[in-house]
């Protein structure tokens, strides 16, 4: 009996792609990247899966923290708004997002190396997978 | 026969949430969720009006620093489950 193998799709693949394509989308020049480059840029959205399980079978449900770092505590506090309102809306607008919840609204959360202005938020998403 | 109304005792369900059982159970997910997220995390239990508590919390300014730029107390919480 042949079983189906569900995999899920990599979530930060799957956000780094979509909060790029949105904040082009709406002419805001802003890295999105998983790691902070050797030299940052004045806008970086850091986008990093830190836990969560599956669902059931088919559905993922990654947590993922997003860092928006910005020259001034506006801009950071701005860009991060921008980016939670893609984020949350990202079911209508994505196959493979059935589901996006937050688990931690914005923080004020200063870079501790730099202390540049940075706003983090977390969410938790449902996944869809499909069969390999 | 199908149950014409459920009636909760809410006394005796705030009495199991605040035994020592649920703090016990309580306290071995937090001790693994500090434990996962390293050196510098420590857990406080204490019991509540209603329910059992445990609290994991950065103890030291390195684990402060680490949450601040790694999420690693956040990172560490799957470590509390089943």
């Amino acid at each position: 009996m042949m079983v189906e193998v569900i995999a899920f799709p990599s979530a930060e693949a799957v956000f780094v792609s979509y909060v790029s394509t949105r904040l082009a989308a709406r002419s805001i020049a802003a890295t999105v990247a998983t790691k902070v480059p050797a030299t940052r840029p004045d806008q970086l959205v850091k986008i990093r899966r830190i836990g969560g399980t599956s669902v059931n079978m088919v559905m993922d449900a990654p947590m993922v923290v997003f860092d928006c770092w910005a020259p001034t505590e506006i801009d950071a506090e701005a860009l991060a708004c921008v980016v939670r309102a893609e984020v949350l809306a990202m079911p209508g607008q994505s196959d493979s997002c059935a589901h996006v919840y937050e688990v931690g609204g914005p923080v004020n959360q200063p870079d501790p190396d730099s202390n540049s202005p940075r706003y983090v938020f977390t969410v938790i998403a449902h996944l869809r997978g499909s069969v390999i | 026969m199908p149950l014409d109304k459920l009636e909760l005792n809410h006394s005796a369900i705030r009495e199991f949430l605040r035994s020592p059982e649920v703090m016990a159970e309580l306290r071995r997910r937090g001790d693994r969720v500090a434990a996962r997220a390293g050196a510098g995390h420590a857990v406080e239990e204490w019991v509540g009006k209603n329910r059992d508590r445990v609290h994991v919390y950065t103890a030291t300014p390195a684990a402060m620093e680490a949450e601040a730029r790694d999420h690693t107390l956040l990172a560490a919480l799957d470590a509390g489950r089943g």
